[in-house]
Protein backbone atom coordinates (compact mmCIF):
# COMPACT_ATOMS: atom_id res chain seq x y z
CA UNK A 1 0.00 0.00 0.00
CA UNK A 2 1.39 3.24 -0.87
CA UNK A 3 1.95 5.76 2.06
CA UNK A 4 -0.28 8.14 2.82
CA UNK A 5 1.27 11.50 1.49
CA UNK A 6 1.77 10.21 -1.53
CA UNK A 7 -1.41 8.31 -2.47
CA UNK A 8 -3.83 10.92 -0.26
CA UNK A 9 -2.44 14.47 -1.12
CA UNK A 10 -2.00 16.13 -4.14
CA UNK A 11 1.40 15.79 -5.50
CA UNK A 12 1.78 19.88 -5.98
CA UNK A 13 2.27 19.91 -2.25
CA UNK A 14 0.69 20.93 0.69
CA UNK A 15 -2.38 23.46 0.75
CA UNK A 16 -1.70 26.99 1.33
CA UNK A 17 -2.51 28.53 4.85
CA UNK A 18 -6.16 28.20 5.80
CA UNK A 19 -7.21 31.78 5.95
CA UNK A 20 -10.26 31.53 8.71
CA UNK A 21 -12.80 34.02 7.35
CA UNK A 22 -15.23 35.00 9.71
CA UNK A 23 -18.81 35.37 8.62
CA UNK A 24 -20.73 37.93 9.63
CA UNK A 25 -23.10 36.73 12.44
CA UNK A 26 -24.13 38.13 15.56
CA UNK A 27 -21.58 36.31 17.82
CA UNK A 28 -18.73 37.35 15.63
CA UNK A 29 -19.55 40.94 15.31
CA UNK A 30 -18.90 41.24 19.59
CA UNK A 31 -15.33 40.59 18.32
CA UNK A 32 -13.02 43.96 18.32
CA UNK A 33 -10.79 44.23 15.23
CA UNK A 34 -7.77 43.60 17.33
CA UNK A 35 -9.08 40.54 19.09
CA UNK A 36 -9.91 39.50 15.09
CA UNK A 37 -6.23 39.80 13.89
CA UNK A 38 -4.89 37.92 17.15
CA UNK A 39 -7.28 35.18 16.44
CA UNK A 40 -6.05 35.12 12.79
CA UNK A 41 -2.24 35.48 13.82
CA UNK A 42 -3.04 32.50 16.39
CA UNK A 43 -5.03 30.29 13.47
CA UNK A 44 -1.92 30.62 11.18
CA UNK A 45 0.87 29.64 13.91
CA UNK A 46 -0.93 26.84 14.55
CA UNK A 47 -1.65 26.01 11.00
CA UNK A 48 1.72 26.42 10.27
CA UNK A 49 2.88 23.98 12.99
CA UNK A 50 0.43 21.35 11.24
CA UNK A 51 1.94 21.79 7.72
CA UNK A 52 5.20 21.44 9.01
CA UNK A 53 4.49 18.02 10.47
CA UNK A 54 5.46 14.94 9.24
CA UNK A 55 1.80 14.06 9.93
CA UNK A 56 0.48 16.66 7.71
CA UNK A 57 -1.02 14.81 5.02
CA UNK A 58 -2.80 13.01 7.75
CA UNK A 59 -4.01 15.41 9.63
CA UNK A 60 -5.27 17.45 6.51
CA UNK A 61 -7.26 14.25 4.98
CA UNK A 62 -9.05 14.09 8.97
CA UNK A 63 -9.46 17.47 8.90
CA UNK A 64 -11.10 17.22 4.71
CA UNK A 65 -12.97 14.23 6.20
CA UNK A 66 -14.42 15.80 8.76
CA UNK A 67 -15.84 19.09 7.18
CA UNK A 68 -17.45 16.68 4.84
CA UNK A 69 -19.27 14.55 7.03
CA UNK A 70 -20.15 18.37 9.09
CA UNK A 71 -22.06 19.54 5.50
CA UNK A 72 -23.04 16.31 4.96
CA UNK A 73 -24.84 15.77 8.68
CA UNK A 74 -26.58 19.27 8.38
CA UNK A 75 -27.95 19.53 5.16
CA UNK A 76 -29.42 16.14 6.43
CA UNK A 77 -31.06 18.18 8.65
CA UNK A 78 -32.05 20.47 6.77
CA UNK A 79 -33.81 18.21 4.49
CA UNK A 80 -35.87 16.88 7.75
CA UNK A 81 -36.78 20.37 8.87
CA UNK A 82 -38.08 20.90 4.91
CA UNK A 83 -40.15 17.21 5.47
CA UNK A 84 -41.64 19.03 8.48
CA UNK A 85 -42.11 22.07 6.68
CA UNK A 86 -41.97 26.64 7.70
CA UNK A 87 -44.84 27.74 9.69
CA UNK A 88 -46.48 30.88 8.53
CA UNK A 89 -45.87 33.49 10.30
CA UNK A 90 -46.79 34.24 13.39
CA UNK A 91 -48.35 30.80 13.49
CA UNK A 92 -45.93 28.75 16.80
CA UNK A 93 -45.25 24.87 15.58
CA UNK A 94 -44.31 22.46 18.25
CA UNK A 95 -43.02 19.40 16.50
CA UNK A 96 -41.91 15.95 17.56
CA UNK A 97 -39.08 13.95 15.11
CA UNK A 98 -36.36 12.51 16.87
CA UNK A 99 -33.77 12.13 14.30
CA UNK A 100 -33.74 16.36 13.94
CA UNK A 101 -32.68 16.17 17.63
CA UNK A 102 -29.61 13.59 17.18
CA UNK A 103 -27.90 15.65 14.37
CA UNK A 104 -26.11 18.16 16.90
CA UNK A 105 -23.74 15.00 17.04
CA UNK A 106 -22.39 17.81 13.92
CA UNK A 107 -21.14 19.69 16.44
CA UNK A 108 -19.22 16.75 17.89
CA UNK A 109 -17.76 16.21 14.67
CA UNK A 110 -15.55 19.54 14.76
CA UNK A 111 -14.21 18.68 18.30
CA UNK A 112 -10.98 16.74 17.04
CA UNK A 113 -10.26 19.61 14.97
CA UNK A 114 -7.92 20.60 17.98
CA UNK A 115 -5.27 23.14 15.93
CA UNK A 116 -8.05 25.01 15.70
CA UNK A 117 -9.84 24.81 19.34
CA UNK A 118 -8.17 26.42 22.23
CA UNK A 119 -9.18 24.29 25.31
CA UNK A 120 -5.92 24.73 27.55
CA UNK A 121 -5.15 21.20 29.39
CA UNK A 122 -4.30 23.59 32.56
CA UNK A 123 -8.45 24.99 32.82
CA UNK A 124 -9.91 22.53 31.02
CA UNK A 125 -13.23 23.98 32.29
CA UNK A 126 -12.68 26.67 30.00
CA UNK A 127 -14.32 26.72 26.92
CA UNK A 128 -13.62 28.93 23.57
CA UNK A 129 -14.82 28.06 20.23
CA UNK A 130 -13.18 28.52 17.35
CA UNK A 131 -15.85 28.92 15.46
CA UNK A 132 -17.72 32.39 17.24
CA UNK A 133 -21.38 32.40 16.52
CA UNK A 134 -21.85 28.61 15.70
CA UNK A 135 -20.87 26.56 19.19
CA UNK B 1 -30.59 22.51 38.28
CA UNK B 2 -28.36 20.09 39.74
CA UNK B 3 -27.62 22.08 43.03
CA UNK B 4 -31.43 22.31 43.05
CA UNK B 5 -31.40 26.24 42.60
CA UNK B 6 -33.93 25.93 39.77
CA UNK B 7 -36.30 28.83 39.19
CA UNK B 8 -40.06 27.65 39.61
CA UNK B 9 -42.15 27.66 37.79
CA UNK B 10 -40.13 26.21 34.99
CA UNK B 11 -40.93 23.66 31.42
CA UNK B 12 -37.88 20.91 30.82
CA UNK B 13 -38.67 20.32 27.13
CA UNK B 14 -37.40 17.03 25.54
CA UNK B 15 -36.61 15.97 22.14
CA UNK B 16 -38.48 18.81 20.64
CA UNK B 17 -38.79 20.95 17.42
CA UNK B 18 -39.90 24.53 17.99
CA UNK B 19 -40.84 27.06 15.47
CA UNK B 20 -39.86 29.94 17.88
CA UNK B 21 -37.95 29.88 20.92
CA UNK B 22 -40.55 31.19 23.21
CA UNK B 23 -43.36 29.30 21.96
CA UNK B 24 -43.70 27.49 25.26
CA UNK B 25 -43.70 30.18 27.71
CA UNK B 26 -47.23 30.35 27.11
CA UNK B 27 -47.57 27.26 28.58
CA UNK B 28 -45.50 27.89 32.09
CA UNK B 29 -47.90 26.86 34.94
CA UNK B 30 -49.04 29.73 37.16
CA UNK B 31 -47.80 32.63 35.26
CA UNK B 32 -43.88 33.59 33.92
CA UNK B 33 -41.12 31.27 34.58
CA UNK B 34 -38.51 29.72 33.19
CA UNK B 35 -38.38 26.98 30.02
CA UNK B 36 -35.15 24.84 29.83
CA UNK B 37 -34.00 23.14 26.49
CA UNK B 38 -32.93 19.89 26.54
CA UNK B 39 -32.46 19.01 23.06
CA UNK B 40 -34.96 21.20 21.30
CA UNK B 41 -34.24 22.50 17.83
CA UNK B 42 -35.91 25.97 17.29
CA UNK B 43 -36.57 26.31 13.26
CA UNK B 44 -36.95 29.95 12.86
CA UNK B 45 -33.27 30.33 14.19
CA UNK B 46 -31.32 27.35 13.01
CA UNK B 47 -29.92 26.10 15.74
CA UNK B 48 -29.67 23.47 18.30
CA UNK B 49 -30.12 23.79 21.89
CA UNK B 50 -29.36 21.19 24.58
CA UNK B 51 -28.98 22.70 28.13
CA UNK B 52 -27.16 26.05 27.99
CA UNK B 53 -25.11 24.74 24.78
CA UNK B 54 -26.38 26.07 21.49
CA UNK B 55 -25.12 25.06 18.02
CA UNK B 56 -25.92 27.79 15.13
CA UNK B 57 -25.91 25.12 12.44
CA UNK B 58 -25.97 27.71 9.37
CA UNK B 59 -22.57 28.87 10.91
CA UNK B 60 -21.50 25.52 11.43
CA UNK B 61 -21.78 24.78 8.05
CA UNK B 62 -20.46 28.06 6.83
CA UNK B 63 -17.13 27.70 9.09
CA UNK B 64 -17.46 23.70 7.52
CA UNK B 65 -17.91 24.79 3.73
CA UNK B 66 -14.73 27.24 4.17
CA UNK B 67 -12.87 24.38 5.31
CA UNK B 68 -13.65 22.06 2.50
CA UNK B 69 -12.92 24.52 -0.11
CA UNK B 70 -10.18 25.42 1.13
CA UNK B 71 -8.37 21.88 1.43
CA UNK B 72 -10.49 20.62 -2.00
CA UNK B 73 -7.55 21.35 -4.47
CA UNK B 74 -5.01 19.64 -1.93
CA UNK B 75 -6.79 16.71 -1.77
CA UNK B 76 -5.68 14.67 -4.98
CA UNK B 77 -7.87 11.95 -6.49
CA UNK B 78 -9.38 10.10 -3.56
CA UNK B 79 -9.95 6.19 -3.11
CA UNK B 80 -13.17 5.61 -3.36
CA UNK B 81 -13.36 3.38 -0.61
CA UNK B 82 -12.15 4.08 3.06
CA UNK B 83 -8.31 2.89 3.21
CA UNK B 84 -5.78 2.60 5.76
CA UNK B 85 -2.25 3.80 6.53
CA UNK B 86 1.01 3.43 8.38
CA UNK B 87 2.68 6.13 8.74
CA UNK B 88 6.87 5.58 9.24
CA UNK B 89 7.80 8.54 11.75
CA UNK B 90 11.84 8.33 12.67
CA UNK B 91 14.55 10.88 13.73
CA UNK B 92 14.86 12.25 9.96
CA UNK B 93 10.67 12.62 9.80
CA UNK B 94 11.95 16.15 12.02
CA UNK B 95 14.42 17.20 10.47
Amino acid sequence: MAPASTSLMHPDGPPEPIAFRRPNLPGVAKLTAKERVAIGRDAEARWAKVMGSPMASVYVTELYGLAVEVIDEIDGAYELVAQIGQPEPGVGTLTVNHEINRRPKARGRMAPLSPTRDRPRSNPGRRRSSFPGAL
Amino acid sequence: MIDGTIALPALVPVDLVLSERHLLQQFVPDGPGTVHFLRVFVSSEERFINCDRETDIAALRLASVEIRDRLEPSMGERPSEEVSAMVVLSKQSFG
